[in-house]
């Protein structure tokens, strides 16, 4: 059987998954954790390790894996935690990147959106629930685990030897350490995430240039005038990031240089899919904004990406790239095309 | 655990799959059998599903700790995945011709689309024979000697297994000894299906016994008329009408490779000088041609082309009428495929002392 526990990547996460591994080994015997967010990935891992009962670690779960969820309706745990804090946890404890560890945080929680109102669902929160009896009790109980609570003492006796509690100071220190560019990446891509269960009416998503890439150098940041000298190619994409499914818009600010006037560029949203694309031709030097609309079903794992690509050769001229504004369609009226801040 | 059972539709593979499921059965923990893709996907025409998919789907829907797959018309992911990972399954490889057989037995379709099914198994599990993880089950040794073939899947799951579960379980499936009926099977149809079966499928039985497979054969009745999908082109058509298509079919993958198609065409007198094109498609046009009977007879059409993988519909052969005043009849003979295939030199045996001489080796 698998046991599943959907949460951003982190110590809440961890602590959760080493807790229903821990109760479920007392009852199956010992069971691995195994990190898988697609039913592809999870049935790769049971032809790999011949697993009949395993926790699988959901921090990103794709959309099909979401719909088997659902229509199962089987018994499944998100471990929710603050969004700074397990982007902090990424970036302390694991040494990634602050884009990398945004992109992969804002995934988590896009992905996790909806879940929470799924029957099978049992909402754990880092704030309220780590290391709490209670919480293990509620753990063991969701999946019927038959163990007492001696056994549940036992567990996390364990665990709090195997995964100790994260130091407070260095996630304060971090945060302190950020810069205004830095917060305001952090706080546009997760903000939306912030102690909200469900988002209803969330404040505009918005994706600083930072979580682009560069089309022909992926591994530099789009933050800076790209040239667009040359073929027509892709000048820019990401953030790759999933969205919550809906009905989206989205505003993407771009700016011209005087020698980018009527060049032609198509700017694409996509998955493993096109979801919207539109042409843009700018007749003047400074900035402009397109707005494009497109629907996130359940049918796709791929993350969202933007592409900005020139559409023929070009003999001169520079693109910035000024930032990226999403609403889910009920708050589409709130969007407007202003840049993101900072 | 996943209990994998790749093979063709027909008794030797859901004899695997019983089997299996009471090897599964020996652990503890729920056990749930299935058989994918389910006969209606199977004998459609829709892209397949995924197998790789299913077995997530499969845990996920039951909670149970072991699940048995039957996978019928297993997918590149699932072969791509099988070899990444070294996982053990079984392969039960029939004549696919009885497995028409075992089908038609039991009709759940029509043979047309029993036929297509079979040869669309065929062409994806060829592949997973030479998977490390396989362990191949055949007819022959299954009839004869079913304690035998049932050892080996317990040793090859790594489930531990006495005489006497041996014994028991075996009480539990079905008989197996169904050669003579097995011979049976083709003096019990219509000369016109048999064709039909033979040509699509004995290249794949000839491959399954190592033999390779040489061609297959698309006879008439596996295509179908523009102007009424339920009927197949058995009779000569009227090309006059305008340009357009007027044959269509089988939508049967085919192993990746490289192909030579064959077409064959008959033409009155009446069509000499007229152009027709004839294309093979999957997801795109392969390859096509057009030509023009210079006078009333038999013409092949011979074309080339190349399948990196499965397409989502299998591969289409189409003949157009390209002259919009074309007059005169056509007749569709069949499809001869034949893979072209590159060999190593040894597997020649003969001129490798002159390349050595001529490239200077």
């Amino acid at each position: 059987m698998l046991y599943f526990v959907v949460g951003p990547p982190g110590t809440f996460a961890t602590w959760c998954g080493a807790v229903v591994a821990g109760l479920a080994g007392r009852v199956v015997g010992l069971i691995p954790i195994v990190e898988a967010s697609t039913l592809d990935d999870i049935s790769r891992k049971i032809l790999s390790g011949n697993i009949s009962h395993a926790v699988i670690a959901a921090t990103a779960p794709g959309g099909r894996l979401r719909a088997a969820l659902a229509a199962a309706a089987c018994p499944f745990v998100i471990a929710l935690d603050d969004p700074r804090l397990a982007c902090a946890d990424l970036v302390v404890g694991r040494q990634e990147s602050l884009p990398v560890a945004v992109r992969q945080i804002a995934s988590s929680c896009g992905a996790i959106m909806g879940l929470q109102s799924l029957p099978g669902a049992l909402v754990l929160r880092g704030d309220r629930d780590w290391s709490d009896i209670q919480a293990a009790r509620a753990l063991a109980d969701h999946f019927q685990f038959a163990v007492g609570d001696h056994d549940i003492a036992a567990v996390l006796e364990q665990i709090e030897r195997d995964h100790p509690a994260p130091q407070g100071d260095d996630v304060s220190s971090w945060w302190s350490r950020l810069v205004p560019s830095e917060e305001a990446l952090m706080r546009g891509a997760l903000e939306p995430y912030f102690s909200r269960s469900e988002t209803r009416r969330a404040p505009a998503i918005s994706w600083a240039p930072e979580l682009f890439l560069l089309g022909d150098r992926p591994a530099e940041p789009a933050t800076s005038a790209i040239d667009i000298t040359g073929r027509a190619r892709c000048l820019l994409h990401g953030p790759q990031v999933l969205l919550f499914p809906g009905a989206w818009s989205l505003a993407l600010t771009l700016g011209f240089s005087r020698d980018a006037v009527d060049n032609e560029f198509l700017v694409e949203v996509a998955t493993d899919r096109q979801l919207a694309s539109s042409g843009l031709r700018p007749h003047n030097e400074g900035d402009l904004t397109v707005e494009l609309a497109f629907l996130i079903d359940d049918s796709s794992d791929y993350p969202v990406v933007i592409r900005v690509s020139t559409r023929r050769a070009a003999f001169d001229g520079a693109v910035i790239l000024r930032g990226a504004r999403l609403l889910r369609h009920e708050d589409a009226g709130a969007l407007d095309a202003a840049p993101p801040d900072g | 655990m996943l209990f994998l059972c790749v093979g063709l539709p027909g008794r030797l593979a859901e004899w695997c799959d019983l089997a299996a499921a009471h090897l599964a059965r020996r652990l503890s923990g729920p056990v749930i059998s299935r058989s994918w893709p389910s006969p209606a996907e199977m004998f459609g025409y829709e892209g397949l599903s995924s197998t790789l998919e299913h077995i997530a789907v499969s845990f996920i829907e039951t909670g149970a700790a072991h699940v048995v797959l039957g996978a019928r018309q297993p997918d590149e992911k699932l072969y791509a995945a099988l070899g990444e990972t070294g996982a053990r399954f079984v392969l039960a490889l029939d004549d696919p011709r009885m497995a028409v057989a075992d089908m038609l037995a039991a009709p759940v379709a029509e043979p047309k689309q029993i036929a297509r099914a079979v040869a669309n198994s065929c062409a994806l599990v060829t592949r997973y024979a030479a998977l490390p993880g396989a362990l191949r089950i055949n007819p022959a040794q299954c009839w004869t000697d079913a304690r035998a073939a049932l050892a080996a899947m317990a040793d090859h799951f790594g489930i531990g297994l006495g005489g006497s579960d041996i014994e028991a379980i075996l009480a539990d499936l079905p008989a197996m000894d169904a050669s003579a009926e097995r011979r049976q099977w083709a003096a019990d149809i219509p000369e016109a299906l048999r064709k039909m079966i033979d040509g699509a499928l004995a290249g794949y039985a000839q491959a399954f016994a190592d033999a390779g497979l040489d061609r297959i054969v698309w006879t008439r009745e596996l295509f179908y008329l523009v102007t009424d999908a339920g009927k197949s082109p058995t009779e000569p058509l009227d090309a006059a009408g305008g340009s357009r298509i007027l044959i269509y079919g089988p939508y049967i993958h085919l192993p990746s490779g490289s192909w030579n198609a064959q077409i064959v065409l008959g033409f009155s007198p009446e069509a000499a000088g007229y152009a027709f094109t004839v294309d093979v498609y999957s997801d795109g046009v392969l390859a096509a041609a057009t030509f023009q009977p210079d006078r009333a007879g038999v013409y092949t059409s011979d074309l080339s082309f190349s399948l990196n993988e499965a397409r989502p519909q299998g591969v289409e052969v189409r003949v157009t009428v390209a002259s919009n005043d074309a007059k005169g009849h056509v007749a569709f003979g069949q499809v001869v495929l034949r893979p072209l295939a590159v060999r190593h030199a040894a597997d020649v045996g003969t001129a490798e002392s002159d390349f050595l001489t001529v490239l200077e080796l």
